[in-house]
């Protein structure tokens, strides 16, 4: 390799002008041992792309992505997620139905804002509050999974939704990709 | 369908995301662990594909949100900075002891000098220097125009050109 | 030395055997990490006890009366939250199968499950894991005796009761200083 030649195309690189081969070309040059001395300032740059385009992730990365994909699977089996845009309300309530409870149930989380305190472990007065709270937080969520909207009820119904197949789960929901459907004018 | 195409066209891309992430977040760990999420992310969002014009890019732009959050999160709780020297990324050689303390020295300076870049300059150089992807798809990553694309490679390289030669000017002695 | 004091009495609760099948205390063991820390609180039967004594609410004292535990893991950092609802969620379908997810709730950004097993009539387990969508994670488990309908009331019996009653604690507590 001509030492014009690596002299045009380090300019070329400055410049922005090479290709990608032509910039391999330079840092296979970079990488020999007789650079001469007065490019040797650059090597670093070429031998850091070098190491930088060897790294690679692990082999148990698959395993580990294989295995997050298939929990996923299995999460998702469990529950169907019916995406229902409420026009006036202007939130997105999403709607969980659990399989296997017999009756279908619906579900809207409110939202809570949380209290701030210190903890303590031996004040009656803070464990009384910290036991206020959680019991507090409990009974929001169990009122959560009693009280479905009346209005969220009758959207459902009109969806007219074959429960017994969902409830096999062996039909796939494409309700939840196709939103236009579920958008209700009237509420 | 969906899982081929999973396989097929994301998958592949799984080392260029993670070096992606590498080059922001600067620990390995973490860097796995994003690829992870988006990936995950993206194959639990299968119905969506379809309206994702570009899936490649969209992984790519995921992947740098994603490890700017992480670093944002980082800073939030003051903790001991993650290790951004790039302890992972030694380069080990078998020149001599003191050659090789100079390329371990200039290769974190080469790092170093990446983080003094502007978050798209140093996106550029990574997806061009490192990922050799053409102009046109660093743009459409990083939602910039091909020119801005240029420009700012441009000015990263320089950026890293001065610092190597003033390096070199002060730092070392020369060899016979 | 707040830490120390807490860890020591952690420590001791964790060695009882009552607490070594319960959910809060295998998340401490298992999945809680040194760098992102958690807000723990548990509340045995003693200081249950102490609390009938202190509230004033009807519907509290009882709850104290027949609960056994109440405990309590919270995070507001949200990597840490985000980390720790997952391993929540995995240490649940984990290791307490057997309990029943009477609640679920997956939206993108509020995300709940409440899980219950009944051991007897009088004796049941409760768990919750909460991620809200300020990123404040919440576990809390309680056992002993539950009553899910009256639990399910207790919050609106404690709405109405703070509105009506606020001014009447504050006079209490001035009345405490006052004579101590």
């Amino acid at each position: 390799m001509e030492l014009s030649r690596i002299h045009s195309l380090l300019d070329k690189y400055w410049n922005c002008e090479t290709s990608a081969y032509e910039e391999k070309e330079l840092q296979d040059f970079f990488s020999r041992n007789d650079v001469p001395f007065g490019l040797q300032r650059y090597a670093p740059l070429f031998s850091y792309r070098e190491t930088q385009q060897s790294l690679s992730l692990g082999n148990d990365f698959d395993e580990r992505l294989k295995t997050a994909m298939d929990k996923a699977k299995i999460a998702k089996k469990e529950y169907v997620t019916i995406k229902i845009f409420l026009p006036l309300l202007r939130i997105a309530a999403s709607v969980v139905l659990i399989a296997g409870l017999g009756a279908s149930l619906f579900f809207i989380a409110k939202q809570n804002n949380k209290p701030r305190f210190a903890e303590t472990y031996n004040d009656p007065d803070a464990a009384l509050k910290h036991a206020t709270f959680a019991l507090e937080k409990l009974s929001d969520a169990l009122q959560a999974g009693e009280n479905a909207s009346l209005k969220t009820l009758q959207n459902i119904d009109e969806m007219g939704i074959d429960w017994m197949a969902l409830d096999s789960l062996s039909v796939p929901i494409h309700v939840a990709a196709g939103k236009e459907e579920i958008k209700k004018e009237q509420l | 369908m969906s899982t081929d195409k999973f396989s097929q066209v994301i998958l592949p891309l799984k080392d260029k995301l993670f070096r992606l992430a590498l080059s922001i977040v600067g620990d390995k760990r973490e860097s796995e662990d994003i690829v992870q999420d988006v990936l995950l992310k993206l194959w639990t969002k299968k119905e969506e594909w379809d309206e994702i014009e570009n899936l490649e890019a969209y992984c790519f732009r995921s992947t740098r949100n994603l490890a700017f959050d992480q670093i944002a999160t980082a800073n939030a709780r003051l903790t001991d900075p993650t290790d951004l020297s790039g302890e992972s990324l030694r380069f080990i050689d078998e020149e001599n002891p003191h050659s090789q303390l100079v390329k371990k020295e200039r290769l974190s300076l080469i790092e170093e000098c990446t983080k003094e870049l502007s978050d798209n300059q140093r996106l550029v150089f990574q997806l061009r220097d490192i990922e050799g992807m053409s102009y046109k798809e660093i743009a459409e990553i990083a939602n910039i125009s091909e020119e801005l694309v240029k420009v700012s490679l441009f000015r990263a390289r320089k950026k890293i050109r001065e610092m190597l030669s003033n390096l070199d000017n002060y730092g070392i002695e020369p060899h016979t | 030395m707040m830490k120390k004091y807490a860890l020591a009495l952690f420590a001791i609760c964790l060695a009882s055997p009552i607490f070594a099948g319960d959910f809060i205390t295998r998340f401490l063991n298992q999945c809680v990490e040194g760098n992102r820390l958690v807000n723990n609180v548990n509340i045995g039967k003693t200081m249950l006890n102490k609390m009938i004594d202190i509230t004033g609410d009807e519907s509290l004292k009882t709850a104290f009366h027949d609960l056994r535990s109440i405990r309590l893991v919270t995070t507001e950092n949200p990597s840490d939250s985000k980390f720790y609802f997952e391993k929540a969620r995995d240490l649940a379908s984990a290791e307490f199968g057997d309990y029943q997810e009477v609640v679920s709730v997956n939206e993108k950004r509020n995300k709940m499950s409440v899980l219950i097993r009944e051991e007897g009539s009088d004796d049941q387990d409760i768990i919750l894991i909460l991620l809200d969508d300020n990123h404040n994670l919440t576990l809390i488990t309680l056992s002993g005796k539950i009553d899910l309908a009256s639990l399910s009331k207790l919050s609106t019996t404690l709405e109405n009761r703070k509105m009506v009653g606020e001014d009447e604690k504050t006079e209490d507590a001035e009345d405490n200083l006052k004579n101590p």
